[in-house]
């Protein structure tokens, strides 16, 4: 059964406008689910309603079978990593962590093991008694996942946690907050705009967009099956043709003509060119050889060490591929890039 | 001719540095002849007796009962003012500080009024209010059909601390709200998420938090309540002295200096503690918000309890400001016989019963002219030394190390002014100046030259800041640029630090124009200034005394609110306190 049980939340700040728009999923007991989405999507709002820290307009938000409407936030017994950390600065280490544990009467003794213990999970032993404002990036942030897990919260939630680090930083930072919530069990729901973040820490990814939510499923599902144009967009793609459907079921783009590996519905749709270019792969040229095969000018061409970037322009679309290694043509040149149905989806524009 | 050609040009420069010289030298004798002094003739009418070092007479007073009467007062009403002004202006900082309302601007300025109101026009206002024959009682008279005014506030420790509530909730809350501006919301609602009850996490994260900022609010309004001059005469009557009330009734009424310097040593020393106490406060408070990245985490009214808690505290700050105001401005137009301009009109004539030798429009032209001498005197005294302070402070490159010492020294050393008291500013004159070899007690002058060293430093403080963003790289720049000194000045300095200077110089004209506490011990009966007639006009009986005194009150509450929106419009970067 699921433990978190959303249903048709929303939550609207000014008439006319919604900041989260009838949004459900459920979440399991030890999952990690990913909010990923562009800043202003809802993803924060979503989790603060969660939190308790804003009122829905409607929906439910069930935990373990309760309803949690009325419910303040300080009885929830949940945990939140705030993005800013919001640690407490007229407190030391110790007692920052320590005060969840006071704020349920736990007994010194008990407070007192708890904190170190938990010091020692984010590998911060012996940190107790430094001041917050002598602490690095990292070791707030470390701080504030211990202060935010010490009391045992039955969900964790955690807004933009990486959000105040630099990239080296996060990139270290991601794959321990991932370690550090498995190792304890915890279920928890994390909010970020960053896709590599959220690869590398979801069980789930939820990709919302103004307000709902686009997509639900697992990173590798997501990642190769993007459910909509947006979702595409946002996770990296950047090749999106407008085209039409013709009678035989091909897409026909202004950049020429493709068979997708299942027959597309049309008329109108969105196709989406996966970047990878294999160059040893010659145009087969079937159907008289202008099918599944992009006829482009390379516009430009960027070594990134293991893989090249190519900028081709076809049809007055650009278009970007990357190739393993190095590439062998240059700006200027025209060449025929054969594509794969494999490379191709097919996306079906409302009405 | 070759001679002639290179003496000439060393000649000038070496005339024009000591011009500069006599004009940057000009602001230091200013204080020393016009503070300094006067204050060196208390401390030595009040330590030297018969040519020796004599410190029993300052300790005879702590045996004194009547002295420790007084003290205990004093530090009494000023706990119970600051402690009534923090509880009133907490939570009317938090709502300013927290959400986004239409109104706010109107609430935020008519907040921050009461800062630049002439303490006899807070005093008249309250008078006007809740006094006697004050617009309240005169309501619950006729809809309670009483014979004599229900409430009888006047000449009661109560009427004093509302003045002192009305007085100081503005500065409380500027300082409050600010600092509560740059508190991330985010704190208290962690310690929500871990466990607190919204009660709570106000207790142990946003209390704490909030500590320099209340510290300093606390500090600065103990000063001012405890220096408090023109609302206890004003309102308190005969009964009610603070130690600032007795040096004026020992040196005036009683005419026992040796007395009045003593009790003004003690004032001297507990007003420079107090200072010293709230220059650190505030500068943790500046240093935290320098600190703190402004970002704007104010947000929209949404649910009801927000909107009580809104509408509420701007009830709050409208009705504590509003009313007295109002009153006054009301009670100014309204006789026995209904509305009338009678008040207004009286101001120009000269009656046969009046206590004046003239017609109190004299004491209107007075005090607009003592203003504006005293602010040209501040404006002047203030522009040489910010501009004198900024280059020694920039010192090492011509000169020595040396200079920057003096300028770190001479800053606070200017803004002594500002920490002590009118009174004892007064007393000092009276003692000092008064006879030779500086004797200017029949002099004209006496009254713009005090008014002008209290206004400096608001001059100062509010043109250093503009002097001191000034680069030297863009006074060079236009240098290489062609332009010679007096033209940089105009080209670079000048635009910087225009509005700024005349901050400052609308500040000095609305201190001057308002000024009571050194006013009084120097001002002679045939030239009396605004706020001395409307403290005498009150101090009488009968309807058209205390009819004129609420008119004249009006013009000045007018003179200054103008000032006021002028300040706020002019004033560079919003914040900036004192």
């Amino acid at each position: 059964m699921a433990l978190l049980e959303v249903r048709d939340v929303a939550k609207s700040f000014a008439p006319g406008t919604s900041a989260v728009d009838g949004v459900s999923f459920d979440l399991a007991e030890d999952d990690i689910l990913c909010l990923l989405g562009p800043s202003g999507c809802g993803k924060t709002t979503l989790l603060r309603l969660i939190a308790g820290l804003e009122t829905p307009d409607r929906g439910r938000v069930r935990f373990d079978g309760r309803d949690l409407a009325g419910v303040p936030p300080h009885t929830r017994d949940f945990g939140m990593m705030f993005q800013d950390f919001a640690l407490f600065p007229h407190k030391n280490v110790f007692d920052n962590v320590a005060f969840g544990l006071r704020m349920r009467h736990r007994p010194a003794e008990e407070i007192a093991t708890r904190v170190t213990a938990m010091l020692t999970t984010v590998d911060l032993a012996g940190f107790e008694h430094r001041e917050i404002g002598q602490l690095s990036g990292g070791e707030q942030q470390r701080v504030a996942l211990a202060r935010a897990l010490a009391p045992g919260p039955r969900l964790l939630m955690l807004d933009e946690p990486m959000g105040a680090l630099d990239r080296a930083l996060r990139e270290r930072l991601m794959l321990d907050v991932r370690a550090i919530l498995k190792r304890v069990g915890m279920t928890a729901v994390y909010v970020t705009h960053d896709q590599a973040e959220a690869f590398a820490v979801a069980d789930h990814l939820a990709v919302m967009n103004a307000g709902r939510i686009e997509q639900f499923g697992r990173p590798p599902a997501v990642y190769n099956h993007p459910a909509t144009p947006f979702v595409a967009r946002f996770l990296g793609f950047e090749n999106l043709l407008p085209g039409q459907v013709d009678a035989r079921g091909l897409v026909v783009t202004a950049a020429g003509r493709f068979r997708p590996p299942s027959p597309a519905r049309g008329p109108a749709v969105t196709l989406l060119v996966r970047p990878a270019l294999d160059q040893a792969a010659q145009p087969s040229g079937d159907d008289g050889g202008d099918v599944n095969v992009i006829d482009g000018l390379i516009d430009a061409v960027a070594f990134r060490g293991r893989f090249c970037q190519v900028w081709l322009i076809a049809g007055g679309e650009r278009l970007l591929f990357e190739v393993m290694g190095d590439y062998d043509h240059g700006p200027g040149e025209r060449v025929r890039v054969p594509v794969s149905p494999q490379q191709l989806q097919v996306y079906e524009d409302a009405v | 001719m070759m001679h002639q050609v290179t003496t000439l040009p060393s000649l000038r420069r070496r005339v024009r540095s000591l011009l500069l010289a006599a004009v940057f030298l000009s602001p230091l004798l200013f204080f020393a002849l016009f503070y300094f002094y006067p204050l060196a003739a208390i401390l030595r009418l009040g330590l030297w007796l018969e040519g020796r070092l004599d410190t029993v007479a300052l300790g005879e007073l702590f045996r004194s009962a009547y002295f420790l009467r007084v003290l205990w007062f004093t530090v009494w009403q000023a706990v119970v003012s600051t402690l009534l002004t923090l509880a009133l202006a907490l939570p009317g900082a938090y709502v300013l500080a927290r959400y986004r309302f239409r109104g706010q601007t109107l609430i935020r300025a008519v907040a921050t009024l009461p800062f630049v109101l002439p303490t006899v026009v807070v005093a008249a206002a309250f008078v006007a209010l809740v006094g006697p024959a004050g617009v309240l009682n005169v309501w619950l008279m006729r809809l309670l059909a009483l014979d004599a005014p229900p409430i009888r506030l006047s000449q009661t420790v109560w009427i004093i601390l509302l003045a002192h509530v009305f007085y100081n909730y503005s500065v409380a809350l500027r300082l409050l709200s600010a600092y509560w501006q740059n508190l991330p919301p985010s704190l208290s609602q962690a310690a929500q998420m871990l466990g607190a009850s919204p009660a709570r996490a106000f207790l142990t994260v946003t209390l704490p938090l909030l500590r320099p900022a209340l510290l300093a609010a606390a500090a600065l309004v103990f000063t001012f309540t405890f220096t408090s001059f023109g609302v206890i005469v004003v309102l308190g009557g005969p009964r009610f002295a603070t130690l600032e009330v007795e040096i004026y009734r020992q040196a005036v009424n009683l005419f026992n200096l040796p007395v009045a310097a003593a009790l003004s040593l003690w004032q001297i020393l507990f007003t420079f503690i107090l200072m010293a106490g709230y220059t650190r406060t505030q500068l943790q408070v500046t240093r935290a918000l320098r600190l703190g990245a402004r970002r704007s985490i104010e947000q929209p009214v949404r649910t009801p309890r927000q909107r009580l808690l809104v509408i509420g505290n701007a009830a709050a700050i409208l009705v504590l400001i509003g009313a007295p105001l109002l009153a006054l401005v009301s009670r100014s137009l309204r006789g026995a016989a209904g509305p009338t301009l009678a008040y207004y009109r009286a101001l120009f004539t000269n009656r046969d019963d009046s206590l004046f030798f003239v017609p109190p429009v004299v004491a209107i032209r007075n005090s607009i002219a003592v203003a504006l001498v005293a602010t040209l005197l501040a404006v002047a005294l203030g522009l040489i030394t910010a501009q004198l302070l900024t280059r020694w402070e920039r010192g090492p490159g011509r000169g020595n190390g040396g200079r920057v010492a003096l300028a770190r020294l001479l800053d606070p050393l200017l803004m002594l002014p500002l920490a002590t008291s009118a009174v004892t500013l007064g007393l000092g004159y009276l003692i000092a100046l008064g006879r030779p070899p500086l004797n200017l007690r029949g002099s004209i002058l006496i009254l713009p030259i005090a008014h002008a060293v209290v206004a400096a430093p608001f001059v100062l403080r509010s043109v250093l800041p503009g002097f001191r963003s000034i680069l030297p790289s863009l006074r060079e720049a236009a240098a290489v640029m062609g332009a010679d000194g007096w033209r940089v000045w105009r080209e670079v300095d000048w635009p910087l630090i225009r509005r700024p200077l005349l901050v400052g110089a609308l500040f000095a004209f609305t201190i001057s124009m308002g000024e009571f506490g050194a006013t009084i011990f120097l001002v002679r009966p045939e030239t009396p200034t605004l706020p001395i007639a409307i403290y005498r006009f009150l101090g009488q009986p009968g309807a058209l005394n205390y009819g004129q005194a609420l008119a004249m009150s009006v013009l000045l509450l007018l003179v200054c609110a103008v000032a006021f929106v002028a300040i706020e419009h002019f004033r560079v970067g919003g914040e900036g306190g004192f």
